[in-house]
């Protein structure tokens, strides 16, 4: 398991395909004040599918949608929901902490058929450290019943489709 | 193949210096603008109810025998709050924030999520508000 990357403001960097060209690899960072807010409310779970699922998992996605079909204000943008990535694949395990935060430890488990899981990502500004969007949220949601690989009713959550494999 | 033990390792080296084992929380995400009442830390499947709101499902509720439903997200919160006259400056009142769901996103499926689903966790867990203060403009310094 490689050990994590940190890079100015973020805690780790990971490679994920292009949004725009999935032939391409580009990095995407998990900024270190994201991150902290699953620490703080010590969501193990969430961390451990983290370093499990999202870290090098990412360049498994089969999907690529730009745009949250919701209001997103961020700072003075209140067009930030324009600017959401939502990738999706679907993980050969899944991992859920089990124990105290001494002696526990994830416990990997086969996901349940007819979920797919998807890493929310916001694009951001062109920046010093050629990183193209910062990893915000990742979760499991019900497969989508026509594209497979996809999280259900699609059309409703996302912009637009910018890639299938 | 990461194992299970070498991810345990990393999420306990990045929570070293926490003190606290989980405990039920509500914060704002302000990076995507929504709060998240968490009740529970385990694997969520996440259940889109409109465009405000989604519930939490524990993945795995049938074979742990615990609760199913373990927390909700109110999802453009700084947007929605503004819209319906919250003091984004003090702390917000979750039971008055879901009236105002249901109020703006009437239905069933809505009244089931928030009647049957988000009041009975957050009263069950004494839950009362959460700040968004972090949605206000930033001071510069």
């Amino acid at each position: 398991m490689r050990t994590i990357r940190p890079l100015g403001p973020y805690r780790d960097i990971v490679e994920a395909l292009s949004p725009d060209n999935s032939a391409l690899v580009v990095k995407l960072g998990l900024r270190t004040d994201s991150f902290q807010q699953s620490v703080h409310n010590a969501l193990r779970t969430a961390i451990a599918q983290y370093f499990g699922i999202v870290q090098d998992g990412l360049l498994q996605a089969a999907h690529a949608f730009r745009g949250l079909k919701r209001p997103l204000m961020h700072g003075d943008d209140m067009d930030a929901d324009k600017s959401v990535i939502a990738y999706s694949w679907r993980p050969s395990l899944d991992y859920e902490w089990s124990g105290s935060r001494h002696d526990g430890n994830p416990v990997a488990k086969a996901p349940l058929s007819g979920r797919v899981f998807v890493v929310l990502v916001r694009e951001e500004q062109p920046n010093e450290y050629d990183i193209l969007g910062s990893l915000e949220h990742w979760s499991w949601i019900e497969e989508d019943g026509q594209l497979r690989d996809a999280p259900v009713d699609w059309k409703e959550r996302y912009a637009e489709k910018l890639w299938s494999r | 193949m990461n194992t299970s033990e070498e991810i345990g390792g990393q999420v306990r080296a990045a929570l070293a210096g926490e003190s606290g084992d989980f405990r039920p929380c509500a914060f704002f995400d302000v990076r995507l603008d929504c709060i998240r009442v968490i009740v529970r830390d385990c694997s969520v499947l996440e259940i889109r109810i409109n465009e405000a709101l989604t519930v939490l499902e524990d993945s795995y509720y049938q074979e742990s025998g615990k609760r199913r439903y373990i927390g909700f997200t109110i999802k453009g919160a700084a947007h929605f709050c503004k819209r319906n006259g919250f003091d984004l400056s003090a702390p917000i009142d979750i039971s008055r924030l879901l009236d105002a769901v249901l109020a703006n996103f009437p239905g069933r499926l809505a009244e089931l999520a928030v009647d049957g689903i988000a009041r009975p966790l957050v009263e069950d867990t004494n839950i009362d508000s959460v700040d968004i203060s972090g949605a206000l403009p930033q001071p510069a310094y």
